[in-house]
């Protein structure tokens, strides 16, 4: 791999792109960040080397079966890692071995030891390491200047609501007595279609692991303490599919914070009849000398008309500037060798987090977060 | 009816005042010739009732289960809770819907309750929020963990696990600055939910700077729902709702979260549904 000069054009390759593909997309969207190939390992099957090529064919790009000779035909830097969430970790130790710095799809992974590989992957071969988020949407740039600036004086609690509003197949109850268990890989490759298919792997995922590094991420943006312990609640209460493999879609956490910071967690995929757009997304932050309420899809704009599709989302986001700004603090990281949001660590502690609320949500204690 | 005002709570005279304008059948009078009063307090309410006075008792005067447990209700007399919350039209909304089916099985319940002031928060409090969530849900939760913040206490969370799916996150502040009061209640079930914030509903002033919210409130039309209900009930010679045994279950969970804070662990409600045990 040959190093970049500050300020010059990262070559990215794409490894593995199964889901709907916003992180290379964002990642593409900085004009320091090309994508120049698509690989991945030659033994997939073949609906992943379908998606890998279509994307590859959509961005005028090669596709290679072979990760390691890809990177080493096309003079990478960085790796933007989309695959199945539980090759996550392995793809981004292989792409960090060959030095390469990581742009990562969420969630980290589905297993705890595997973000333990990441850390000490990233740490060995002094490479960047940025989980995706949406910690610079602009509702949260304007959450982080108030608070900064001393707004609401020393944030002590901190309220997250994280809903999504959208169907997952069909819904909690209408299996029948004969029918067999819905298939979780099966599902979400289905739900490809309608970009509902954040959880795409073999091994079953709820909310709390597919999107609840978003809103953890939030709260460390904000407070940055460190979660010590973890009360939860889970229920599968809305689809089929997560009944079928026991993972929720619905869950309420309260965390508890170094320095006494409280935070609590809603998170859930609430169907479509729910909400008219994406979905109820709302910060509650209490500080020693005041509140702030924050809408996280602000600023929108409000468009009605005869014959709307009912997919159309009425209210849409606007002002929306994450991915470059993303992609910039990336590049940056990259340039001073140091820092950028969501690395690898805290993508980490993330992970434990979850993981310990998944966990509380089945003993129904207090859990430590490892 | 005619409704003598004893003890008011946090509501002002002029508010009960504007409430009764709006029913016909409603006024104020002295509380020695009223049938029935707005009282603050177990000793207070017990003495109206056993004067043959209906009672409307400030939940917010009753701070423990045992407080809860003293309330007298004599046969043909009415005690009702003066439980502002539940009649708020926003909240009667909620209510009505989830009441409706159509939000379809209740998963999740989430409130803040934001106040200035900084005093503890006591179990009356959090009784007051704790109601609703009963009510809500139509059944005391089974689990509750709770914790608390704050050197003088001014800042308790609470959370809940109810029968089946449901759970609710219940937060409740005294830390603003002076000022108006903050609400935020949003209901998710199976089928849709409910959003009632105050964050929807303010309107702005531009008096330069940066522009205030100004808070586009319900007015009294939820003292008019609660006195609604209080006149009906005594006209039809029914219990009222909420009663008494509400304000006993509120005050039960609102014990388990106190008991929770303490030991820093869940606790559960017990087989025989009377009372929270650790483990």
């Amino acid at each position: 791999m040959n190093s970049v000069e500050p300020g010059g054009v990262f070559r990215c390759a794409v490894v593995s792109v199964v889901k709907h593909a916003y992180v290379p997309n964002g990642v593409e969207v900085h004009p320091r960040f090309d994508l120049v190939v698509v690989c991945d390992d030659a033994d997939q099957p073949d609906w992943v080397h379908e998606r890998n090529q279509l994307y590859a064919d959509e961005h005028g790009i090669p596709y290679v079966r072979g990760i390691e000779e890809a990177i080493a035909e096309h003079d990478v830097q960085v790796a933007v890692v989309s695959s199945e969430a539980e090759r996550h970790c392995d793809l981004v130790v292989r792409c960090a071995a060959l030095g390469l710095h990581i742009v990562q799809d969420k969630p980290m992974s589905n297993r705890l030891s595997e973000c333990d590989r990441v850390v000490e992957a990233v740490a060995e071969h002094d490479v960047r390491f940025m989980m995706w988020n949406r910690n610079f949407l602009p509702a949260l740039n304007e959450a982080k200047r108030v608070i900064e600036e001393g707004g609401i004086g020393r944030p002590y609690a901190l309220h997250v609501d994280f809903y999504f509003a959208k169907d997952s197949g069909p819904p909690k109850g209408s299996r029948g007595p004969d029918d067999p268990p819905i298939n979780w890989l099966e599902r979400q490759i289905e739900a490809h279609s309608d970009g509902s298919d954040g959880g795409v792997g073999v091994d079953p995922m709820g909310e709390l692991k597919i999107e609840g590094i978003y809103p953890l991420a939030y709260i460390q943006h904000l407070v940055g303490s460190r979660v010590e312990r973890v009360f939860a609640r889970t229920a599968s209460h809305f689809h089929q599919a997560n009944l079928d493999n026991d993972v929720d879609d619905l869950a309420t956490v309260t965390l508890e914070m170094e320095n006494g910071v409280i935070a609590t967690l809603c998170i859930g995929r609430i169907g479509a009849a729910s909400h008219p757009d994406i979905g109820e997304i709302k910060l509650h932050v209490l500080g020693a000398t005041g509140g702030l309420v924050i809408s996280e899809a602000r600023p929108e704009v409000s468009v009605y008309y005869r014959n709307q599709p009912p997919q159309e989302f009425r209210h849409r986001r606007m002002g929306i500037d994450l991915d470059y700004q993303l992609m910039e603090d990336f590049a940056r990281a990259i340039d001073a060798g140091s820092g950028g949001v969501l690395d690898a660590v805290t993508s980490r502690e993330i992970a434990a987090t979850v993981q310990a609320a998944v966990d509380s949500g089945k003993s129904g204690r207090v859990e430590t977060v490892a | 009816m005619k409704l003598g005002l004893i003890g008011t709570g946090s509501t002002t005279v002029d508010d009960w005042q504007a409430a009764v304008d709006r029913l016909a059948h409603v006024t104020i009078v002295d509380a020695d010739s009223a049938d029935a009063v707005l009282v603050d307090g177990i000793d207070a309410a017990n003495q109206a009732a056993a004067a043959g006075q209906h009672v409307l008792v400030h939940p917010g005067s009753l701070a423990s289960p045992v407080d809860a447990g003293q309330l007298v209700s004599p046969e043909r007399i009415v005690v009702m809770l003066a439980a502002t919350g539940r009649f708020q039209p926003s909240i009667q909304e909620v209510q009505a819907v989830n009441a409706n089916g159509a939000l379809g099985p209740l998963g999740l319940l989430r409130i803040h309750r934001w106040m200035p002031g900084g005093r503890p928060i006591g179990m009356a409090d959090l009784a007051d929020q704790l109601d609703l969530a009963n009510w809500l849900f139509g059944t005391l939760p089974t689990e509750v963990y709770a914790v608390r913040r704050g050197e003088s206490g001014d800042y308790v969370h609470v959370h809940l696990g109810f029968p089946g799916d449901g759970m609710a996150l219940v937060d409740v502040a005294t830390t603003l600055p002076d000022g108006e009061d903050y609400y935020s209640l949003s209901l998710i079930g199976g089928d849709g939910s409910v959003y009632a914030d105050d964050h929807h509903n303010m309107h702005l002033l531009y008096a330069g700077g940066q522009p205030e919210a100004v808070h586009g409130g319900e007015g009294v039309a939820g003292l008019v729902n609660l006195l609604g209900e209080f006149t009906a009930a005594v006209d039809g010679g029914r219990a009222a709702v909420p009663g008494p045994a509400d304000a006993l279950a509120a005050l039960k969970v609102a014990e388990a979260a106190e008991r929770s804070i303490e030991t820093g662990e869940p606790v559960r409600l017990g087989e025989t549904g009377d009372g929270y045990e650790l483990g």
